[in-house]
């Protein structure tokens, strides 16, 4: 039995930026901007470069993720495109991400929906995925243990997926290959 | 961020589907494997193949799923049985990732 797996070439997913909105969708004035640029700053983005940075790394990422997947049937199985309301929920979960776990890898379902994953091996993983309503789906494979469920994110990362994520690191010499 | 490896993803099924599209391998060459995902994947989707993902068909079976060869194209099957909710489908697509051996162009 053998999956196949191709190559995606990426550029950004178009008129989405970094807040997930779509350019005509910014507002534009300068108040307006000054707004947005007060939001971003009372959100803590900018304090230090290491947060600068990761919060860099966590947008570029989802949206070359996003881009790859921008086309329906992307993986040519009939794959739906990055859906843009998933996108934008995917902002919010990162955004939520305490600062001391390490950084997810990032991809698109073939549903539409963004995927964080982290991964210290083939039997040391744990995954995410944002739908277009907010809610995450998760599953983690501990050795031969397992974990999965649903939660809705709110102002906060549910406390599973924080255990979850926790978990792969804190254990991973038992599982880790 | 990324590394060689088998990525969960690649087994998740076809939201429209509900299968994941696979060929049959047994007593091939490498050469002939190669030959078959250009041939029937490679050519279609217009995209070079990178590597491929291989799981006995036992690995499907001991996560609840089942393969159901349709030999259309010659050697094609799908693996199905997957559920309906996200979550446990995320977590058969982990462990048939988990079973999988990686090989790389």
């Amino acid at each position: 039995m053998t999956a196949v797996s191709l190559t995606n070439t990426s550029d950004w997913l178009p008129g989405l930026n970094p807040l997930g909105l779509r350019a005509e969708q910014r507002a534009i004035s300068p108040t307006a901007k000054q707004l947005e640029d007060r939001w971003v700053e009372a959100l803590d983005y900018r304090p230090t470069v290491s947060i600068g940075e990761r919060w860099i790394r966590l947008v570029t990422a989802i949206e070359d993720a996003a881009d790859e997947a921008s086309e329906p049937d992307w993986d040519g199985h009939g794959a739906l495109p990055a859906n843009e309301l998933a996108v934008r929920w995917a902002f919010q979960f990162a955004l939520s991400l305490p600062r001391d776990l390490p950084l997810p890898e990032l991809s698109i379902d073939k549903d539409g929906e963004v995927s964080f994953e982290w991964s210290l091996g083939p039997r040391a993983v744990f995954s995410v995925s944002v739908a277009p309503n907010g809610t995450l789906s998760y599953a983690g494979l501990y050795g031969h243990r397992k974990c999965y469920g649903v939660e809705s994110l709110d102002s906060a990362v549910p406390e599973p997926i924080l255990e979850g994520i926790r978990r792969l690191y804190r254990d991973a010499s038992a599982f880790a290959g | 961020m990324g590394n060689l490896r088998t990525k969960p993803r690649a087994f998740e099924p076809s939201p429209k589907t509900r299968q994941t599209s696979v060929f049959w391998i047994g007593g091939l060459s490498d050469f002939e494997v190669w030959d078959l995902g250009d041939r029937f994947v490679g050519r279609v989707r217009e995209k070079p193949i990178l590597a491929r993902a291989t799981v006995t068909v036992r690995a499907v079976e001991a996560v609840g799923l089942r393969a159901d060869f349709d030999n259309a194209p010659p050697r094609h099957a799908n693996i199905v049985g997957w559920p309906e909710s996200k979550h446990e489908t995320k977590s058969r697509a982990q462990e048939l990732a988990a079973e999988a051996t990686l090989v790389v162009r």
